[in-house]
């Protein structure tokens, strides 16, 4: 039994990491950050994280970007991915479906919220 | 970037010119024309409506109201008629009452008693009693009755006592003995009477008699009459006084009439009241000017119907007619009120009748109504009496009273209309100005004018209404003003839509050129999702570009690498074809000459089959020819005999016919002979010598025939000869023959061996070469097929080249266009 899952977020902003790194310490989650899509993809085939919650809006690769190309990859096919973004409406939220996201969440968010979904999508 | 704008069409206050109103409204009317449009009819209408109805039930009433005011009148004057009766029996009732009058009444019967004047006759007594034509002279009593008679009614009062007597008298009456007297009977046996009345000459005026019988009070006995006469002028003075009310009707006119006389007691008209009241007035001494109205020369009014009526009526029985009707003849007829009327109802020319009875202090009145000719009657009698009160009226003047009510009514209703109209005009102005007030405003509104305020005035409806209407305009303002704000906000959030819009056609417009390395940024949050969407689209296609550019360039290069082997296996096949094909001809060839020489055994077969058979066929006609010769040897001898026998023969018929020749002749002489001794026999012997000629011709003729058969003998002889030698000959020639036939029959035997053999040979050798054809068919046919296949392989082999070759330019074509996308470098 592992002792302590593993999250990687994503965000181009420090300190949103920074919220989310302390609202998940405080969960008791182990944190891998990610300032963006290419750091998130090489630490996600690096160290294969639970679950990874990402920000949608970053320059050159987006939340989206990084769920796809993970999900082509049988090896981080499986792991899931939520979107933590300041999109709110039914259609972000339905293409964020499609594209693979499990779980939504939007800004602002609560501590509760987060891992609730965390919990929810790691069964 | 976003350039802020400002707002273009949405100016702070809103003033649009004021439209007029659509000229479609106006046709519908104004409130305030539409209000008296409705409402004047309503009220017009139904005015004039009542007042129509008004006039007629009034015209009716009021035609009712003359009838009724002419028969109230009539039943007046029947009235004062019973009061100026019952006033007269008053008067006597009360002389009557006089103690000193009872006294006088005994006094003077015990008088008369004493003197026996009863026995006495009247003439007698009249003659003795004729200056005082009185028993006593009382002188108090005359007294007495003169001062009542000193009164403007009374005319003349006296007494009688019981026994008819005249005892005393206010004047000096006519007669002294009044028991023969009609009135007098009557009044003793009734108690009351009075006279019809008459034109009283001493007094010069209308009277009517009253009697009345006095009782003692204590023994009710007959002690006497008391006579009054008293006159009609105060009567008269009465009616007029009376039916000159207040209420007079100008056009009616009475008349007091006793049917029995036709006598017309009084003629009341309008007229002659007017003049009794200018009389009065000018008159006030009480001169004797009165108009005389007894007078037989008054015709009762409606003539003769009209006195039948009145008639009718006084015959409606009256329990208490006491008076001077009362008439034995007349007491049987009485009629009831119903006969009365349906017979008054029958009468000619009457209509309108109405009936009706009516008491007073327990006297009946009749009274009877109609309409006769142009007149309405109204008759009423007067209890206990025949006198019948007459009110006539001209119909044209009730007709005329309606007439004159109408224009009353017209005035009337045409005032009043005018009191409506004018108060609906205004009320109908004041209804509708706080409306059309609003109306402006709300016009001034809809134009665009929202600082519009209604004033509040008028009806708690239009008051509502106004109020209702500024708190309407205020929230259009409110909501105008919040629309503009949301307005802006819109155009922002648009116009950011747009700028994001246009930066994401900016980023990605490169793709149309074939450029998959470009990317939409995902930093507008309305856009976010299309660029991610562009994206993951832009992703695939990059993926499926490399793919495609690594797959052409594969095929293109292996096509390359295998081109020349191609091309030389097509070219080896193509070969292999032809050869295939020289080989089919050659075999076909060599069938062909096998089948020959099949043919040809078979014939040679054929051939020696049929000399094999030609041999064995000869062989037996050899056989039978030498039967044949042999029989014919044997044949030759036994003619050779047959012959010589023939030759004995001819001679023996020789022999033969001699004898016939010589017995011809013979015959012949024999039948010479015959016919010469046939001649002689004569007549007799004729038949015979024809019979002698003809066995004479028989006899010739049998001498030739014989002739000829001795030529034939001899010729056969001849031939025999002849066919003898021959036949010598012949037999030795078959017996050469027998010879000859022997060694040929040798020969052939061998022949037919030697045929037999080839036969065997040729048999064999048609069998082999017929197995042989067949096998060179079948390996023709194998070769065709091979043929066959190797040409379709040639010709796949080709097509297999020419679609390199094909598939070679597409790869090459293919290679060209995604050469066109722009992929990543490091993912290629």
């Amino acid at each position: 039994m592992k002792t302590r899952k593993t999250i990687l977020i994503v965000d181009d902003l420090q300190s949103e990491l920074d919220w989310m790194a302390h609202y998940l310490t405080n969960a008791g989650y182990s944190i891998i950050m990610a300032k963006d899509g290419e750091e998130a993809i090489a630490k996600t085939l690096a160290k294969k994280p639970d679950a990874i919650v990402t920000d949608w809006m970053m320059p050159k690769m987006g939340g989206l970007d990084i769920c796809r190309k993970l999900k082509k990859n049988p090896g981080t096919a499986e792991i899931p991915i939520i979107a933590c973004t300041v999109k709110n409406r039914d259609v972000d939220r339905l293409w964020a479906k499609k594209q693979g996201i499990k779980a939504y969440i939007t800004k602002p968010y609560t501590q509760e919220e987060l891992v609730t979904a965390l919990q929810e999508v790691m069964g | 970037m976003i350039t802020e704008q400002k707002p273009k069409n949405l100016p702070s206050t809103i003033t649009a010119p004021i439209k007029p109103i659509p000229s479609n409204f106006k046709k519908a009317g104004s409130l305030r024309r539409r209000l008296l449009v409705a409402i004047l009819p309503t009220v017009l209408v139904p005015l004039a409506i009542s007042s129509l109805i008004g006039y007629i039930m009034t015209e009716g009433r009021v035609k009712n109201h003359v009838v009724e005011k002419l028969e109230s009148d009539t039943f007046l004057a029947s009235k004062i008629i019973t009061a100026f009766i019952n006033d007269s029996f008053e008067l006597t009732d009360e002389i009557a009452a006089n103690p000193d009058v009872i006294r006088g009444m005994k006094v003077a019967s015990n008088q008369v008693q004493q003197q026996q004047l009863v026995q006495q006759p009247i003439s007698e007594l009249e003659k003795e009693f004729a200056a005082s034509k009185s028993l006593a002279t009382d002188d108090h009593l005359i007294d007495h009755l003169q001062q009542i008679a000193k009164s403007d009614r009374v005319t003349e009062i006296f007494l009688t006592e019981r026994y008819g007597f005249n005892f005393v008298s206010s004047n000096t009456t006519s007669d002294f003995v009044q028991r023969d007297e009609g009135w007098w009977q009557y009044t003793q046996k009734n108690g009351q009477w009075f006279d019809e009345p008459e034109f009283d000459e001493s007094v010069k005026t209308n009277v009517m008699g009253f009697s009345q019988a006095v009782q003692d009070p204590q023994t009710n006995e007959f002690l006497g009459v008391i006579r009054t006469n008293i006159t009609l002028s105060s009567l008269n003075s009465e009616l007029v006084n009376y039916l000159h009310g207040e209420n007079a009707q100008e056009a009616a006119r009475f008349q007091i009439v006793d049917p029995d006389a036709s006598f017309v007691l009084n003629d009341i008209s309008y007229r002659d009241i007017q003049a009794e009241n200018e009389n009065g007035q000018q008159s006030t001494d009480g001169d004797e000017e009165s108009p005389e109205y007894i007078s037989e020369d008054i015709p009762i009014l409606g003539g003769e119907p009209i006195i039948q009526a009145v008639k009718t009526l006084i015959k409606v029985e009256d329990n208490d007619l006491t008076f001077e009707a009362l008439e034995p003849s007349e007491a049987d007829s009485f009629l009831t009120l119903e006969e009365a009327q349906q017979s008054i109802t029958q009468q000619p020319g009457f209509s309108e009748v109405s009936f009706h009875q009516e008491t007073i202090f327990s006297k009946n009145f009749i009274a009877a109504s109609f309409r006769y000719r142009n007149n309405i009657y109204s008759l009423v009698t007067v209890p206990h009496t025949d006198i019948v009160s007459i009110g006539v009226i001209n119909y044209d003047v009730v007709a005329a009273t309606g007439r004159n009510l109408l224009k009353v009514a017209a005035l009337g209703a045409v005032i009043l209309g005018i009191i409506a109209t004018g108060s609906i005009i205004l009320l109908a102005q004041q209804l509708s100005r706080p409306l059309t007030r609003l109306s402006e405003n709300t016009q001034q509104v809809a134009a665009g004018n929202l600082n519009v305020t209604a004033s509040i005035e008028g009806t708690l409806e239009t008051r509502t209404l106004a109020d209702n209407f500024n708190k309407l305009v205020n929230q259009v303002k409110e909501l105008l003003q919040k629309q503009k704000i949301l307005a802006d906000e819109q155009r922002q959030e648009k116009e950011q839509l747009e700028q994001a819009i246009y930066t994401l056609i900016e980023e990605i417009s490169d793709a149309t050129e074939g450029d998959l390395t470009v990317r939409a940024n995902l930093n507008s949050l309305e856009l976010s999702t299309v660029a991610d969407l562009f994206n993951a689209i832009i992703d695939s296609l990059q993926e499926i570009a490399i793919e495609t550019k690594q797959s052409t360039r594969l095929v293109g290069s292996s096509l390359k690498h295998n081109e020349a082997a191609i091309r030389l296996l097509a070219g080896q096949a193509m070969t292999e074809a032809a050869e295939t094909q020289n080989t089919l001809i050659s075999a076909e060839e060599m069938s062909q000459s096998i089948q020959a020489v099949s043919k040809s055994a078979s014939q040679a077969e054929k051939i020696a089959d049929d000399t094999y058979n030609t041999v064995l066929n000869s062989t037996k006609d050899m056989d039978s020819t030498v039967n044949s010769i042999l029989n014919l040897r044997t044949t030759v001898g036994e003619t050779a005999k047959k012959m010589k026998r023939l030759g004995e023969s001819s001679q023996k018929i020789s022999q033969a016919v001699f004898f016939i020749e010589e017995i011809a002749l013979k015959t012949n002489v024999l039948a010479i002979n015959a016919s010469v001794e046939a001649g002689r026999a004569g007549e007799y012997g004729q038949g015979f010598t024809i019979v002698a000629e003809q066995v004479g011709a028989l006899a010739e003729q049998s001498a030739t025939a014989t002739k000829e058969i001795a030529r034939i003998v001899a010729t056969i002889q001849a031939e025999t000869q002849e066919v003898s030698q021959a036949m010598e000959s012949g037999t030795t020639q078959v017996v050469d023959s027998t010879r000859l036939v022997e060694s040929t029959k040798q020969s052939l035997a061998q022949v037919l061996q030697k045929s037999q053999q080839i036969n065997q040979l040729m048999s064999f050798i048609s069998q082999a070469t017929g197995s042989q054809a067949d096998t060179s068919q079948n390996v023709t046919n194998l070769m065709q097929k091979i043929a066959q296949l190797s040409e379709t392989t040639a010709k796949s082999s080709q097509e297999i080249a020419q679609s390199m070759v094909e598939t070679a330019q597409v790869a090459k074509k293919l290679e060209s266009a995604v050469a066109q996308f722009k992929v990543a470098e490091n993912r290629q």
